[in-house]
């Protein structure tokens, strides 16, 4: 049935048109308006008729019968009988009996305010209790986790969470025990929820059974309105992930007090992660900078920002004299798309270097096409996973995904180099690092048999040579674990597949193997349509920190640096000369900093001494480092200035999500303490830099132009909204995309101009290294509960953070004679590591597994500045 | 005529000066303060607010906000948080961690004593109310606890 | 990996995989006939149970407490459910109780130490016609005396099988899951 079709339902005697085939419950008050109570529906979830709160009078042909309107389902010719004494009756005794075993402690609970059953009972119920028996006693503060408290006695028995549970993470951790009143909802016992996406049952839950055990208590839901003190709700957005999935702040007097999911039901539908909602630890911790730091004799000192702010220029200033390509800046995707871009303009023209990169940037050969929409994954019929965690790296798609396979019918492929959570979904076939481009050719090699692929790829650049070179990549030798059958079923499922898609992780297109990768996923994208192979990018902003330009080669929107015409382009609009030569990656950087090449570096909003050892040693060598961040991060440490920012609650800004699209981060609350917004110290920056005088420029004017302005001139920005206005301007993707024009729930960038594939390449896969003095496979491992700043000052996370451990194949440590539990020292070309190990059956064999981000950056030190792929030695000193 | 006006008029002014002599030998109306406290006010008189314990020496106000909507001033600022159960400032989970009276936006009208569901705030007989700066008018939590007459039940379970 | 009765975990398993196919609806059948032979149904069997149905483990819980035939910690070889409900309260089923407990020196609702008997306090077991009334493991009295309860338990504890619940060791404990 289609969704358009409607159909007429009589409700009290008036016939009115709805869409057919909907809940009676949502007929009536999304359409008509009818403000019926539930408790156990929710839009998003199935009917279960549970709390018989909706009932009514639908006409039979033995006269009216109660039913419950949520599993009533609209057709032509219903009857429904709603304001009648019968119905109303039924609805207030529920209500009555609801009420009876519910406790009396609005004035305690977190949800007096926003309540269904407060409101319901204002509007439908009985107006006073009649009960004065002793009500049943349960459990009440009783933790389901570390994150989300259970009252049972509020509990209504709506069954929302235990579906929510089911139905969008198919985890079904919560489940009724026990009879009649005595029933309660209980995890079973010593299994905490570990749902990634779980605090959602917080939101749908109708009463204050489930409380947010981080945010407890410290907000009243009533408390709103443009009055002091009051909690301001502030639509924003989540920066953790490239989702974006949007959620409100709650703030009081300036503080936030909770995190809650907002709806749009093109990026998030209803939901968001538990980091989205309970890392709300950094906005206030303690830790937070809230003045500039200087550096005297070897020691930081606080300084007024006018003097930090000067040393700063005169530091950049005489270097960029010296040699502009010994400076250097590194922004980030998880700072907003305007300070990104004042960072790269302030960079190009005031020091004149195009060594401007992003952790997770020009190192990373991912075509930032973007998904061409969050919603798109329901609409694949064939769903390929490569080197993507999803359930650790986007919860939330996540939750869409599980949805596709088992509602939609979707097949799912999960290549990971670890059988992940979410291998359970589909075929998990396990790629090592660095073998992904050998599997893609392989697959390419079968997939191009059918005459569907063969003609997909004469219609681009280089089709028939590369058909003929990719004859030569058949073999799965080189494939430890992968077989000829399992193989031949995902062939089988591509190529019968209408709208495959496949998404792959940063760490897939990184790395010695990067380019082969790389090259491996266009082709894919050639064969199975533009659109269909996506990145995932690790960062809130991993897109929009491409689109201004933080890259080493491209200028805003993607223009490259050697494009002449392009680059006279940003002359004009810029009003100041452009350098033409394509700058160092992050790496490069931190590499040429450890050769001393590189002797100024700018950091904003990011940590490359939590690259490892490798990359600490090169910020050592620098001669002078400027940081700009919330934490006095590791690098930060090492700083000569440190500049305290806000973070991204405290200014207005927008980011562009994995769907290129743009969103508002709106301000919650005033900064804390001097800190400021980094696009307000940019800005400031700019207009203390010293005026270059004409003709000092080392560029010369070309012939028929004249001399460019000096660039201050044009860096009288006094809010994001002006920098944004500038963005839209300067950026073909982000034409028209005002702040007004975002609107809550923000607007899609054009794709245009976007890098995409065009043509084949044939980049031969190296093989698989082998080294017998390292006989293992280093796999790197995202956690949603990294070690990360933003994450740690939560207090609540602690038991969940990634475990500092290796993780080791059961098999292979026996093999190995390793003992889990004890220190191993883990040794690579690039360092060595102390950790104790740990076994786990997911880990592949020959592979060492390791979280990012664990404390002291082991993985990290490990990879080194070649990233994934690395071979390891583990021994065990007492073993041996 | 005229005797009868003379006579009249020494009569009025002897009958008001009387009035003027005889409080001239009573005690006077008004009281030096503070010289002379304490002075008997009424018993509903509104003055400035306590915050009461339960006999066992928990706190009864419960961090819940209610006073702090009802007042018609914006006086009373109260951050809520969760009591550790080993050692719990009030019954129950929750508790004021801060809480706070502005006397100089409070008008004394007592809504707050109306909406506490565990009469913890209540307006007492204090009236002197005169301080030195602006902050000193601000009552803090540990001001508020420590009425002159401790653990005043008024109802035996709130 | 098995017990020292290996024939009755395999006769466990053989239920199981008997109702494995039948997942939500199989549940409450294939609990009842493991708790025949198990006695009672551990975590471990449950977890178990619940992978080779494909059904959520909470499912299983929940059923386990819903049902009050169905226990999850060790019970009684033999096991006595003494009705309480109205007709039988009128006809005298807690003094009947009283008696049992002081003769058998247990609590309702616990079981000898030895691991013997269950006292149980149990609503309408549906047989009010013959008030009070006595369930013993399947045997049925009523109107019961407390002497024929007595004498009848007796019987029972010669006959009665042990169960697999007086040992520790269990499939589900050792066997890796292969669902």
């Amino acid at each position: 049935m289609s969704e358009k079709q409607t159909v007429t339902v009589t409700i009290d005697g008036v016939q009115y048109e709805v869409p057919a085939n909907i809940p009676l419950t949502r007929a009536m008050r999304k359409f008509l308006g009818i403000d019926i109570p539930t408790f156990c529906a929710h839009p998003r979830l199935e009917p279960v008729g549970a709390c018989r709160q909706c009932l009514v009078e639908i006409e039979t042909p033995r006269g009216p019968r109660l039913t419950t309107a949520c599993t009533t389902y609209t057709t032509d010719g219903l009857v429904v009988l709603y304001n009648t004494e019968t119905a109303r009756a039924a609805r207030e005794a529920t209500l009555e009996f609801l009420l009876t075993n519910h406790p009396l402690d609005c004035p305690i609970c977190d949800k007096g305010g926003e309540c269904p059953l407060q409101d319901q009972t204002l509007r439908h119920g009985p107006g006073e209790s009649r009960f004065l028996e002793e009500k049943i006693h349960k459990n009440k503060r009783y933790p389901i986790s570390d994150l989300i408290m259970l009252d049972q006695e509020r509990c209504v028995l709506c069954w929302r969470c235990i579906r929510y549970l089911e139905e969008w993470e198919f985890k079904p951790q919560l489940g009724l025990y026990h009879r009649g009143g005595e029933t309660v909802i209980d995890i079973h016992p010593d299994h905490p929820l570990t749902a990634k996406t779980s605090g959602n049952i917080i939101d749908i839950c109708p009463v204050g059974a489930l409380t947010n055990r981080v945010a407890r208590f410290h907000f009243r839901p009533w408390t709103w309105g443009p009055y002091p003190r009051t909690l301001q709700q502030v639509p924003s957005i989540c920066i953790h992930c490239s989702q974006g999935c949007n959620l409100r702040i709650d703030v009081r007097t300036d503080r936030v007090r909770r995190i809650v999911a907002r709806e749009n039901m093109a990026v998030n539908d209803w939901w968001i992660c538990d980091k989205g909602r309970f890392a709300q630890g950094f906005f206030h911790h303690p830790d937070r900078l809230t003045q500039p730091l200087v550096r005297e004799n070897g020691e930081l000192r606080p300084a007024s920002w006018e003097e930090a702010l000067q040393r700063v220029v005169e530091g950049l200033h005489r270097w960029a004299q010296q040699d502009p390509e010994a400076v250097g800046a590194i922004g980030s995707g998880k700072v907003s798309n305007e300070a990104n871009y004042l960072l790269q303009k302030f960079f190009r023209l005031m020091v004149d270097t195009n060594n401007i990169d992003h952790r997770w940037g020009g190192d990373v050969l991912a075509d930032p096409t973007g998904m061409g929409a969050i919603e798109d994954i329901y609409r694949a019929d064939v769903i390929v996973l490569l080197g993507l965690d999803i359930a650790e790296e986007v919860p939330v798609l996540a939750t869409f995904f599980r949805r596709a396979v088992r509602r939609n019918g979707a097949r799912a492929v999960i290549l990971h180099p670890r059988r992940v959570e979410d291998a359970r979904f589909g075929v998990y076939l396990p790629v090592w690092p660095g073998g992904e481009a050998i599997w893609l050719n392989a697959l390419m090699a079968r997939l191009v048999r059918e005459e569907r692929f063969r003609a997909a790829a004469r219609r681009h650049a280089g089709g028939q040579a590369f058909l003929t070179w990719l004859s030569d990549y058949g073999d799965l030798d080189d494939l430890p674990g992968v077989t000829e059958e399992t193989m031949a079923h995902v062939v089988r499922l591509l190529a019968d597949a209408q709208s495959p898609l496949v998404l792959y992780g940063a760490d897939v297109v990184r790395g010695r193997a990067a380019e082969a990768n790389a090259a491996a996923l266009h082709n894919l994208a050639l064969l199975l349509g533009e659109d269909r192979v996506v990145y995932v990018g690790p960062d809130a902003n991993s897109l929009g920190a491409r689109d201004m330009g933080v890259l080493p080669a491209f200028l805003p929107g993607y223009v490259p640096v050697t494009d002449e015409a392009g680059r006279e382009r940003f002359r004009r609009l810029w009003g100041s000369e452009v350098p033409e030569e394509p700058g160092l990656t992050y790496t490069q950087m931190l590499q040429a900093a450890a050769d001393g090449q590189l002797k100024a570096l700018f950091v904003m909003g990011s940590d490359p001494a939590a690259d490892g050892a490798w990359a600490a040693r090169a910020l050592e060598k620098l001669a002078f480092l400027v940081v700009q961040d919330i934490f006095l991060t590791d690098t930060a440490r090492r700083a000569d200035v440190v500049l305290p920012a806000t973070t991204y609650a405290e200014t207005d800004g927008t980011f562009t999500n994995m769907e290129r699209r743009l969103q508002r981060a709106p301000q919650a609350f005033r900064p804390i303490g001097d800190a400021r917004p980094d696009w307000a110290i940019l800005v400031a920056l700019a207009q203390r830099w010293p005026v270059r005088e004409a003709g000092e420029s080392r560029r010369k004017p070309r012939k028929g132009q004249r001399a460019a302005r000096s660039p201050q001139a044009r860096w009288t920005y006094t809010t994001p909204q002006d920098v944004l206005t500038e963005i839209a301007r300067v950026v073909p993707q982000y034409a028209g995309l005002t702040w007004d024009a975002l609107g809550t729930s923000g607007r899609y960038t054009a794709g245009e101009g976007v890098p995409r594939p065009r043509g084949f390449q044939q980049v031969p896969p190296a093989a698989l290294p082998a080294e017998p003095e390292y006989p293992f496979t280093l796999v790197a491992d995202r956690f949603l509960y990294d070690h990360g700043t933003l994450i740690r000052t939560t207090d609540r996370f602690a038991r969940l953070l990634a475990p500092p451990v290796a993780r080791m194949h059961p098999e292979d440590l026996a093999r190995y004679g390793l003992k889990p539990g004890k220190e191993a020292v883990i040794t690579s070309p690039h360092g060595e590591v102390t950790l104790p190990l740990a076994a786990d059956p997911t880990v592949q064999q020959g592979t060492v597994a390791l979280a990012y981000s664990l404390p002291g950056a082991p993985l990290e030190t490990l990879m080194g500045p070649e990233g994934p792929g690395v071979l390891v030695n583990v021994v065990q000193p007492d073993a041996r | 005529m005229a005797i009868k006006d003379v006579y009249q008029g020494t009569r009025a002014i002897g009958r008001a000066l009387g009035v003027t002599l005889k409080h001239l030998f009573e005690a006077p109306v008004t009281v030096e303060s503070p010289d002379r406290e304490p002075i008997a006010v009424y018993p509903r008189f509104r003055g400035r607010h306590y915050l009461r314990r339960y006999e066992n020496g928990l706190e009864r106000c419960i961090g819940c906000q209610l006073c702090e909507a009802a007042c018609p001033t914006g006086a009373i600022y109260i951050e809520a948080e969760e009591n550790d159960p080993d050692n719990p400032v009030s019954p129950g989970e929750r508790y004021a961690r801060v809480y706070e009276i502005n006397l100089l936006r409070c008008i004394f009208c007592g809504d707050c004593e109306e909406a506490c569901p565990t009469e913890a705030i209540v307006l007492g007989h204090g009236y002197t109310l005169a301080n030195y700066t602006r902050r000193d008018f601000v009552l803090t939590k540990e001001d508020l606890l420590n009425p002159p007459e401790p653990n005043v039940v008024i109802r035996p379970e709130g | 990996m098995h017990s020292p009765q290996p024939e009755r975990w395999q006769q466990v398993d053989e239920i199981i995989q008997r109702w494995a196919t039948h997942g939500r609806s199989g549940l409450l059948p294939c609990l009842l006939e493991v708790q025949d032979i198990t006695g009672y149904l551990s975590p471990e069997l449950c977890a178990h149970i619940a992978r080779h149905l494909r059904v959520p483990e909470a499912d299983v819980y929940g059923l386990i407490s819903f049902y009050s035939l169905l226990y999850d910690r060790p019970v009684g070889r033999v096991v006595l459910r003494v009705c309480d409900d109205v007709p039988c309260y009128v006809r005298g089923s807690s003094e009947l109780l009283n008696a049992l407990q002081e003769a058998l020196g247990l609590e309702p609702n616990k079981t000898t130490a030895d691991g013997a008997i269950t006292l149980e306090v149990h609503p309408c077991l549906g047989r009010c016609e013959r008030a009070p009334f006595v369930l013993i493991n399947d045997d049925e009295i009523g109107p019961a005396r407390a002497e024929d309860v007595l004498a009848r338990v007796q019987a029972h504890l010669q006959s009665a099988p042990s169960t697999l619940s007086e040992r520790a060791e269990d499939p589900a404990a050792t066997e890796e899951g292969t669902g």
